[in-house]
């Protein structure tokens, strides 16, 4: 049910936008030319980070850490190698952005309809990359004493990809 | 960053060197530019669509309309700050983001902070209190489309690839609400503990 909304929240998002621009006389296909030149400026910037964090993240998947967790978790738990695909996911989101796109890429890879791939996908929607965020706009203003905005930031990401999991756990196998 | 980067990468190379799975490494490594570029061309190239896509709506005003809506909302959540400017830049970037423009976002993100910056009673290098309830809303914002993951889950074939997206809103609100109240939570406690130490000094 949840995931069938979901899909069709896309074409309705398309559809309100080409209405109001029927309604308010924009010229909608200047918009999205206009729209489209800005994204393909992204490409210097995102390759690099992308490739870096992609060596990082493959790195810690083939070395066997994560298979031999798994194989150590599996004993307890009987969804381990979920937990130990996921694992990663928990560790990066909060820290950069690139590298968990790097992971749900690696995750996906191996099931793009699996467990693991919708956790992963859902705990990736649910929150910012915390760290990135507070560095940035801190530093824009020469702000070097945050506060508790760090831990403040961590604990909601905590809550975003605890609620992600359960909820994926929940309405999606 | 680098401290993590390098961290990660050499604890893995040495694991791997130790455990016998140097050649799965090797060839691996040897993998990564392939693999790099077929992902950064997926999220690029959806980048691409939805900024396009989403700059139909900003450009019959969505941004203005969200943050209107979002304006009440915003009182709510930081009935201290009362400066208009301030306030009408959070709600512009706390839209932005929702459509995911990142573009339209971040410059309004700055401002606002450097608007803070200029309002707030802290010391230079001290964050103000709005200052962190803002990242907070920001770090933990809703994103409707989150189409980078849309685009890699149909890259590698996925049969309803757009499944988690409800449910990565409903975590990103459960996420949001819980950080605002821990936000408060602190906020208030320290708030206390001024004006105790204050009526001490007294």
């Amino acid at each position: 049910m949840l995931a069938k909304i979901s899909l069709i929240l896309i074409p309705i998002i398309i559809i309100v936008a080409f209405v109001l621009a029927l309604i308010k006389k924009t010229k909608p296909y200047d918009s999205f030319i206009k729209g489209s030149r800005e994204g393909l400026g992204l490409f210097k910037e995102v390759f690099p980070s992308v490739l870096g964090m992609l060596f990082a993240v493959t790195m810690l998947k083939s070395c066997g850490l994560l298979d031999d967790l798994s194989e150590a978790l599996g004993k307890v738990f009987s969804q381990a190698n979920i937990i130990a695909d996921i694992t990663p996911m928990l560790i990066f989101r909060p820290i950069s952005g690139s590298a968990s796109i790097a992971t749900l890429s690696n995750i996906c890879s191996k099931g793009a309809d699996s467990m693991s791939c919708k956790i992963a996908s859902t705990i990736q929607g649910s929150t910012d990359t915390t760290l990135y965020v507070l560095s940035l706009y801190f530093s824009s203003v020469g702000i070097t004493k945050w506060k508790h905005a760090l831990s403040v930031g961590l604990f909601a990401d905590a809550v975003g990809m605890i609620s992600g999991i359960v909820l994926a756990l929940i309405f999606l196998s | 960053m680098n401290g993590i980067w390098l961290g990660i990468s050499l604890i893995s190379l040495i694991y791997g060197l130790v455990t016998g799975r140097i050649e799965v490494l090797a060839s691996a490594i040897l993998d990564i530019p392939q693999k790099g570029l077929e992902l950064a061309v997926t999220l690029v190239f959806s980048a691409v669509f939805w900024n396009g896509m989403m700059c139909i709506l900003s450009d019959v005003g969505a941004i203005g309309f969200i943050s209107k809506l979002l304006r009440p909302l915003l009182h709510l959540i930081m009935p201290e700050l009362k400066d208009k400017e301030t306030i009408d830049l959070i709600s512009t970037n706390i839209a932005a983001n929702m459509l995911g423009l990142g573009f339209a976002a971040t410059p309004s993100g700055l401002k606002a902070m450097k608007r803070m910056k200029q309002l707030s009673l802290e010391e230079d290098n001290t964050a103000s209190d709005e200052m962190v309830t803002f990242l907070v809303l920001n770090t933990a914002g809703v994103t409707l489309i989150p189409t980078s993951v849309l685009a890699i889950r149909q890259s590698f074939g996925s049969a309803n690839p757009a499944d988690f997206v409800i449910l990565g809103i409903i975590s990103t609100l459960l996420s949001c609400i819980s950080g605002l109240y821990l936000d408060h939570v602190l906020k208030s406690h320290r708030k206390k503990k001024r004006i105790k130490e204050s009526k001490n000094a007294s």
